[in-house]
């Protein structure tokens, strides 16, 4: 059996229903999941920060600074990462890793399709809440 | 106790005469000679003028220093306290000057009166280029081990010390910052917290603020990358407030780190790599001090005997040390710290 047979797949509304940047949050299956655009893309991550329990999808997604030289700055939108809006740890929206290992906690991700412009968030089967 | 590594070893200079004999330029030695230039009081701490007894004038012996050592000491870093004090002179050039006659007075006076003696050469913190000339001037004698130089009110992490820290680090010398006496004083030295006149006992309990502002200024400046081979050693400030200054700055790096993208491990690693801390007779040594001491990187004590403001006895000084750190403290990270001096490869020790 495979993952993706045997995951839920939940419509959470169509592309233009999505602001750039900015997340909408769900309740999917009990958990509280935000779903985000970036372009073309989307992210859906557990409302729920690592770290503290802050309810994370309030936070900022951008791009973010690379490691550089001192004094100098070097930021990147390659990998769009999400601040939480309590103490600011970022984690990649990709997948839910520290940025800079500043923790060894994960954000919670979750896989995203879009058909005929719908969104839909897949839901692997048996994980944990 | 076997095997003690002395990092702070204070020699004395008490004739104005015999230090104007190294001032090399003839027209610098004529304005000392002509002027009021005195010699600095012995101690770098402030207030130092109004405590009690005189330092015992054998403390300006090398070789009495020298017969003084305990059979147990495998070194001793001499830290020329006097030269601390041009943090707060206003001539720079002078400062200058002045350091440089004290390591040469060390270098021919001192050094060959005991094999087991290291020097911290001097140097005025004010200009970072005549620093840098001044470290390569001197600092591949054999004997040479670190540099060493009060703060101003610069913080350690600033570009104005990048000439130190380059030189510092090609001939492979920590560098020893030790106060100067005048921290708190309005304009010129390193800065305390508020402004205003403090009495000496309250200058003396804020001297870790220095250490705390200078330690926070190097890391996140990030010195250490720039200088991946410089080691600093914050003689004479304790050790007791470090801990929860690390705790902090490990928890702001977590949520702050875009502002300080070059750091890429938590700050309390590069302390760990970096800085060393001097436990010495200055410090909070209270048995609580040892479960302090516990809390640092392994590698962040060293001992020093403060000496002629101590009594030089490690034994007792370190006897309430935790088992697995009292090596390590008494000399291993002294050993490690002072190693890699370049006068000393050189040499062959």
């Amino acid at each position: 059996m495979t993952a993706t047979a045997t995951a839920e797949r939940h419509c959470v509304g169509s592309v233009e229903e999505f602001e750039e940047n900015r997340f909408r949050v769900f309740e999917i299956a009990g958990r509280p999941i935000g779903v985000v655009r970036r372009g073309e893309e989307f992210f859906a991550v557990r409302n729920r920060c690592p770290h503290q329990g802050a309810e994370i999808c309030g936070g900022r997604v951008s791009g973010t600074m690379l490691a550089s030289s001192p004094g100098e700055y070097r930021y990147s939108d390659a990998e769009p990462v999400l601040a939480c809006p309590w103490h600011r740890w970022e984690f990649r929206l990709a997948d839910g890793g520290s940025v800079g290992d500043v923790t060894g906690k994960r954000l919670v991700t979750y896989e995203v399709e879009v058909e005929d412009r719908e969104v839909y968030v897949k839901l692997r089967a048996g994980r944990a809440r | 106790m076997s095997g003690v590594f002395d990092a702070e070893l204070h020699p004395l200079i008490t004739s104005r005469a015999g230090l104007l004999e190294y001032v090399s330029d003839p027209s610098w030695r004529q304005r000392l000679s002509d002027g009021e230039f005195a010699l600095p009081q012995a101690s770098p701490h402030p207030g130092a003028e109004l405590e009690g007894g005189a330092v015992d004038p054998s403390a300006a012996d090398p070789a009495a220093v020298a017969a003084a050592l305990g059979s147990d000491v495998e070194a001793a870093l001499l830290v020329p306290a006097q030269a601390m004090a041009t943090a707060g002179w206003l001539s720079h050039t002078m400062a200058a000057v002045f350091c440089s006659a004290v390591n040469d007075l060390l270098i021919a006076e001192w050094l060959p009166a005991e094999p087991r003696f290291r020097l911290a050469i001097a140097v005025a913190p004010h200009d970072g280029f005549a620093a840098a000339e001044e470290i390569e001037r001197v600092g591949r004698q054999p004997a040479v081990a670190a540099v060493c130089m009060p703060l101003i009110a610069v913080n350690m992490g600033q570009r104005h010390y990048h000439p130190i820290y380059a030189a510092a680090e090609r001939l492979g010398l920590p560098v020893v910052v030790h106060p100067g006496g005048f921290e708190g004083a309005v304009i010129g030295p390193a800065a305390l917290g508020g402004i205003g006149p403090r009495t000496p006992e309250e200058s003396f309990t804020l001297l870790p603020q220095v250490a705390t502002a200078n330690v926070a200024s190097l890391i996140y400046d990030g010195a250490f990358q720039q200088f991946p081979g410089l080691r600093v050693v914050f003689a004479g400030f304790g050790f007791s407030w470090a801990p929860p200054v690390l705790w902090r700055a490990d928890s702001e790096w977590r949520g702050l780190r875009v502002e300080v993208p070059w750091l890429t491990k938590p700050p309390s690693e590069y302390v760990g790599d970096h800085i060393r801390f001097l436990v010495d007779a200055a410090c909070e040594l209270r048995p609580e001090a040892w479960r302090v001491a516990a809390m640092l990187p392994e590698t962040s004590l060293i001992y020093g005997s403060d000496l002629p403001f101590g009594d030089g006895d490690a034994e007792r000084a370190l006897a309430g040390a935790p088992a697995g750190l009292r090596e390590r403290i008494a000399a291993g990270n002294a050993r490690e710290t002072f190693a890699a001096a370049v006068g000393a490869a050189e040499a062959g020790r």
